[in-house]
């Protein structure tokens, strides 16, 4: 699937940038190949439009904001939230433009995120009380361009069995790598896998984790949000939670940005959020090593016979299957370079 | 011409990696745009396997050896020298095939280790890894020189070496004479691996040289007799007046359409003692720096027909590579592709004429 290809995926709620990148001025950023720039104007309003301005094609993400208006940094025409001009300085006599002249789009904070749908949102912004949760805290990790397909790292996210060989030297067991099962529950638009995976504890985790034992196991319930959301609530023995959110925003057909951050239900005095995000930023590293290399075009129709398949890679079926079905409804049919190749081949 | 959409050069042997450096580790390497991984089996032969996990499209070059089998770094699939996958960690019971070309496999190339280089073909080669009996020849000594990518694709390369014009202006800081550039008219010759070339050049002979050569006048001669392997690897054999014999190496593969690389070596009938290896290596260094500053300075789309460039004599060793491989994919049924798509009109196989 080539993500720029399929229209149905403008109609999905992405997180695009922390607040605070957009509380310092306009940012760009390139969701499903399309430029859009987001900005914060006096109301607290966050917004996102398409990153042109209509009278010379400047990026609007190079301008600046006055009061409730976003500038363009050519010649100085302001638009506000709803993209509609509301200024031509070489015109002072005019109030701007009649009507939209800037595509604007879906646009909200949460999560202290900015989230952007290009279209009609067909499912909301998840749910996760523990935002406002008492006891729990939220710690920011990662931000950062990986050039793989959104698709490949929600895949790896509920695969059971990467984790004894590629993450062999954090906490995956390589000596005994056969997975544990796992369950899956579809929703609307995801669904839920809980699994139990005996893990390595190395000495970073027993520090994070306060626990002094070398193996310990992660009771995991994991929530697919279609089509680049995760939540991964690991609960360990000991009552901790760990509940880390991840999406791989599609940027094009091969990249995405990750964003991540995890909920905690203990204290920074318990453990230093630095030592968190660097147990997982070697975990996430190990992810990425090997995602990079992969073919960003994932065939989702079984039947193009571009991989082989294990029982444990059953999450990543079930994605491919319920993409192509929300495809099929929406009148779409999967993009791919390789039903192409495949008749090449013929 | 762009290699990577020529089919038939999928069917030559192509040098990649000099043997000593393929070890205990797995390692990419491009070919013709194609991703492999070269490893050394459970025998220690020489591995070269299509660089993609049938799994999950991983690639197993990021992966390790375990007893001479490649491990994918991702789940652990486990694959032999012949590209059977010999073990799944997730399904124990897990057997392979005993059939070949049956059951779990990526694909596996040819591969052939001649010397003391690892070399690859993607299909069926036409022809043989040409003879080089000088190197089993114990009146020779041999010399590593280096192992390099160059951002120039192998026929500037293969028309550069075989060029006796731009001796005076690429390499004067060297051994040409910049007073006169009127080049030596080479001489041509059939050869089964693509041509041999003689003439006899002036050069310079600089003070580092004249340690190498043991030749002590400022001027000496070369007597050449350059082979040419079709489609990208030379043979230089370098006679001088007092019968030492400089044979230079230069083994290129085709990573994609614009990049080659580069193996070279030499064969020398001299000693340690009367020229180090290391002022060997200085010397041809400084000639092949500059030699690499203007082949990438190239368009690296070269045109297989007369027009596009212009020409001169000299340049007929060059003119005559563009025809045989003018010749080969016509003979194969392919037009020439270039940047700008195919040539319309099949490539035309009358070249020498038209350079005379």
């Amino acid at each position: 699937m080539l993500n720029n290809r399929q229209p149905v995926l403008r109609r999905f709620w992405y997180p695009v940038m922390s607040v605070a990148m957009v509380d310092e001025g306009p940012k760009p950023f390139t969701l499903l190949g399309e430029r859009i720039v987001i900005w914060k104007d006096a109301d607290g309003r966050y917004i996102a439009m398409a990153d042109r301005c209509p009278h010379r094609s400047a990026a609007l993400s190079k301008g600046w904001v006055d009061g409730n208006a976003i500038v363009c940094p050519y010649h100085g025409w302001a638009y506000d939230h709803a993209g509609t001009c509301v200024r031509v300085p070489q015109r002072p006599e005019s109030n701007g433009l009649k009507g939209q002249a800037v595509q604007s789009f879906a646009c909200e904070e949460r999560y202290g995120h900015v989230w952007v749908a290009l279209g009609e949102p067909l499912a909301p912004i998840p749910d996760w009380p523990e935002e406002t949760g008492a006891g729990y805290r939220r710690i920011d990790q990662f931000y950062e361009r990986w050039n793989c397909a959104g698709f490949r790292l929600m895949e790896n996210s509920f695969d059971s069995a990467h984790i004894n060989f590629v993450h062999r030297n954090t906490f995956g067991d390589i000596k005994n790598p056969e997975p544990p099962a796992r369950t899956l529950e579809r929703f609307d638009h995801g669904f839920v896998s809980r699994a139990d995976l005996p893990v390595l504890n190395n000495a970073l985790q027993k520090k994070n984790l306060r626990d002094a034992s070398d193996t310990t196991v992660r009771h995991s319930t994991s929530t697919w949000y279609m089509p680049f959301v995760r939540r991964l609530h690991i609960r360990y023995p000991s009552g901790l939670d760990h509940i880390i959110i991840t999406a791989a925003t599609p940027v094009a057909d091969d990249a995405c940005q990750v964003v991540q951050f995890c909920f905690r239900n203990d204290t920074e005095e318990q453990a230093k959020a630095a030592d968190i995000i660097a147990f997982d930023r070697r975990v996430t590293e190990e992810d990425r090593e090997i995602l990079e290399s992969t073919e960003f075009d994932v065939a989702l129709e079984a039947s193009a016979n571009v991989e082989l398949h294990m029982p444990s890679d059953q999450p990543g079926l079930l994605m491919r299957r319920m993409l192509l079905e929300l495809l099929a409804a929406h009148g779409e049919t999967e993009q791919t370079g390789h039903y192409r190749r495949q008749l090449a081949a013929e | 011409m762009l290699v990577t959409q020529q089919p038939v050069l999928r069917r030559f042997w192509y040098p990649v990696i000099p043997a000593d450096r393929l070890a205990d580790q797995p390692v990419p390497f491009t070919l013709l745009g194609t991703n492999l991984v070269l490893f050394r089996d459970g025998t220690g032969k020489a591995t070269a396997l299509i660089d993609r996990c049938c799994h999950r499209t991983a690639k197993l070059s990021k992966g390790w050896l375990e007893q001479g089998n490649i491990v994918c770094p991702y789940h652990g699939w486990t694959y032999d020298g012949a590209g059977k996958c010999v073990r799944v960690p997730q399904r124990p019971d897990y057997k392979a095939a005993a059939e070949p070309g049956k059951g779990i496999a990526v694909e596996a190339f040819r591969c052939a280790e001649r010397y003391g280089v690892v070399w690859v073909a993607l299909e069926e080669p036409l022809r043989d890894i040409p003879e080089l009996p000088e190197y089993d020849d114990p009146a020779y000594r041999r010399v590593f020189e280096f192992y390099e990518p160059w951002e120039a694709p192998g026929l500037r390369i293969m028309e550069n070496s075989f060029d006796n014009a731009h001796f005076s202006y690429v390499h004067k800081e060297s051994f040409g004479i910049v007073e006169e550039p009127e080049p030596v008219q080479p001489r041509l010759e059939p050869h089964p691996a693509g041509f041999v070339m003689y003439a006899d050049v002036p050069v310079k002979n600089p003070d580092i040289q004249k340690g190498n050569l043991g030749i002590a006048s400022d001027r000496t001669v070369r007597h050449y007799e350059k082979t040419w392997w079709m489609p990208f690897s030379r043979k230089m054999k370098v006679t001088y007046p007092n019968g030492l014999v400089h044979i230079i190496m230069t083994l290129t593969a085709p990573i994609d359409d614009r990049r080659s690389q580069v193996i070279q070596f030499l064969l020398r009938t001299d000693s340690e003692a009367e020229a180090p290896a290391a002022n060997l290596i200085k010397f041809d260094r400084q000639v092949t720096h500059e030699d690499m500053t203007i082949l990438e300075a190239c368009d690296w789309d070269v045109p297989l027909s007369m027009t596009g460039e212009l020409h001169m004599p000299t340049d007929r060793p060059g003119l005559e590579m563009r025809r045989m491989l003018a010749k080969l994919l016509a003979e194969h049924g392919e037009a020439e592709i270039r940047r700008d798509g195919p040539v319309s009109k099949p490539p035309s196989t009358s070249l020498a004429t038209a350079a005379e």
